[in-house]
């Protein structure tokens, strides 16, 4: 549990902290589709140059950031290897069935992994030094035009930060409960699956129950202070756009712009 | 069932942060068929202090010995399994891990994890339920559909079930109803004292302290202050005003009396028992 770090928050003081949350969380969406655009050597060098300007800029190891990757990097793996060992063109270096491992392969394989792995590090550099909370209003504004399709923005954006509150509080009552199962002779993470999975029962029960009824609690207490889903909601935390954020942004716009004119150049 | 700690040390890992150390150096013999009352302010460590012993918490330095258990950082799984077997724990809001469809289930729960056959489970679920003062038809029902007070008790008859030779009790009766608090208080009186079996109990009630306890010790800060009979704990209102403690009210009204009408009693009372004969035989003088 304490190993999974997307969603993490690591509290800090750097340039990319003090960022609004939604200049951060539109450059990060803005760089997906930027890292399709590297079509070339080039490019390919400026993706990965950006991508270190921005890891160091956060002021976070680049360890964490490593960490991020671990989940992912079986399906990372597993696309590399399909686009090498099924890719033909180019130079053939060695061919065994339908198996070629080619110029092309090779190349598209250094592509698909530069793309996964730049897109991971620079989302990962985004929900480090972004607050839950600060997540959740800034997916709010950027959810807003979805309100003309009639979508409950605000609604769910407080579920969403509602669920965000609780996730420690879920961690630790699953320890409390853990702990109270053990005290009573039960053992976690030995035997087969099944006997597995059936050690769980007695975990999952209690949790599940307990969220309950704080869900309920929490409705009720929500309701006696008057909160009402049909009216308009202010927010207590303001976001202010600042001079640095432009700066964010246009520095998106110049990254986009280099790329264009590497691909222009070089065909 | 002997109970030792020798200069034990332990926090807790977040992640690859540690917490402070939330016990420190501590060193801790209980005596078998004794009733210890662990008190403290809050965030003293009480709640770890019973966790060591029942390795969930397991130390960082120093050891802990239950019967001839050591448990330290290396202790196998299988030895803390024994260690959980001999000591009954009553975590703070048992009632929250209940889990199967009947109370009955629940209640085998820790006999069968132990290794007792289903039918010694079943007639420990019968006696234990009785124990606490509940009807053996409420066994067939839903642990979820009971009142708090009652999936306390089953909580608690639970543990008891297990039939252990230490019982350690985190506020068992906190939340609960004065006249409920007192009936469990005695059973917990009770089985230590026909059965022998050790009790800790961790209370910031003081009247509870002083009314069932033998022994007390008092944390502060990941430390133990004091480890010693609770009268003589009691009698000292130098240290109870140091470690921020109350006095209970029996001893209130003793210290009040004698102040106002310079009669000394001839002991110190805990309780408005020894309290009324206290002042009866100053009387009858
Ligand atoms: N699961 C945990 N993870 C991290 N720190 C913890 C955990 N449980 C307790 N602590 C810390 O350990 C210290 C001692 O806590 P403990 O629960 O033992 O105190 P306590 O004496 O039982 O207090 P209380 O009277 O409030 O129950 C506290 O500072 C607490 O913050
Ligand atoms: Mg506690």
């Amino acid at each position: 549990m304490n190993k999974l770090i997307l969603g993490r928050y690591f509290p800090g003081d750097s340039p990319i902290h003090k960022l609004d949350p939604r200049a951060k969380m539109i450059a990060g969406i803005a760089f997906i589709f930027i890292s399709f655009m590297a079509k070339n050597g080039q490019g390919l060098i400026l993706l990965w140059l950006f991508t270190f300007f921005v890891m160091s800029l956060t002021k976070i190891g680049f360890r964490v950031f490593f960490r991020g990757v671990r989940p992912l990097i079986w399906l990372i793996l597993f696309t590399v290897f399909l686009q090498i060992l099924f890719t033909a063109g180019g130079i053939i270096y060695f061919t065994w069935g339908p198996i070629k491992i080619s110029e092309f392969g090779l190349i598209n394989a250094l592509f698909i992994f530069s793309r996964f792995v730049t897109i991971i590090f620079v989302t990962t550099a985004v929900t480090l030094t972004t607050k839950p909370m600060e997540l959740t209003d800034g997916l709010n504004f950027l959810m807003r035009p979805l309100r003309f399709l009639h979508v409950p923005v605000d609604e769910l954006s407080i579920m969403l930060s509602i669920s965000l509150r609780f996730i420690p509080n879920l961690l630790d009552e699953t320890q409390r409960i853990m702990d109270a199962q053990k005290a009573r002779g039960a053992v976690f993470g030995e035997g087969s699956l099944f006997r597995q999975m059936k050690a769980l029962v007695p975990i999952f029960l209690p949790l599940f129950s307990g969220s309950l009824n704080r869900g309920e609690e929490l409705a009720n207490v929500m309701d006696v202070r008057g909160y009402r889903s049909e009216l308009p909601r202010s927010s207590f935390r303001q976001l202010t756009w600042k001079i640095k954020d432009t700066v964010c942004i246009l520095v998106i716009l110049l990254l986009i712009a280099a790329f264009a004119v590497l691909n222009l150049v070089i065909d | 069932m002997q109970i030792r700690l020798n200069q034990v040390s332990a926090d807790y890992q977040l992640g690859p942060v540690h917490s402070p150390r939330v016990l420190q150096d501590v060193s801790l013999q209980i005596a078998p068929g004794t009733f210890t009352a662990v008190v403290g302010p809050t965030g003293a460590g009480k709640s770890s202090l019973l966790k060591v012993l029942n390795g969930l918490l397991l130390p960082k330095s120093g050891w802990a010995e239950v019967g001839d258990i050591k448990i330290d950082s290396k202790t196998s799984k299988k030895a803390l399994k024994a260690v959980r077997k001999h000591i009954g724990m009553v975590f703070q809001f048992p009632e929250s891990q209940l889990f199967a469809e009947t109370v009955e289930q629940d209640i085998s729960f820790g006999p069968l994890n132990f290794g007792a056959s289903p039918e010694a489970a079943h007639d420990l679920a019968i006696k234990m339920i009785r124990q606490v003062g509940l009807d053996e038809s409420i066994l067939q029902q839903s642990p979820f559909s009971l009142s708090g007070g009652q999936k306390r008790r089953v909580a608690i008859a639970g543990v008891l079930a297990q039939e252990p030779e230490v019982i350690a009790l985190d506020e068992p009766t906190a939340g609960l109803d004065p006249s409920g608090k007192a009936e469990l208080m005695s059973l917990f009186k009770q089985w230590n004292k026909c059965k022998r079996l050790t009790v800790i109990l961790v209370t910031h009630d003081m009247e509870t302290a002083a009314r069932y306890a033998d022994d007390a010790v008092v944390m502060d800060q990941g430390k133990v202050v004091y480890h010693g009979s609770v009268r003589s704990l009691f009698a000292d209102s130098e240290k109870l005003n140091r470690w921020q403690l109350d006095v209970p009210e029996a001893r209130r009204f003793q210290l009040a009396f004698e102040t106002y009408s310079g009669i000394r009693l001839p002991n110190v009372c805990l309780t408005e028992e020894e309290l009324a004969e206290a002042l009866i035989g100053v009387g009858r003088v």
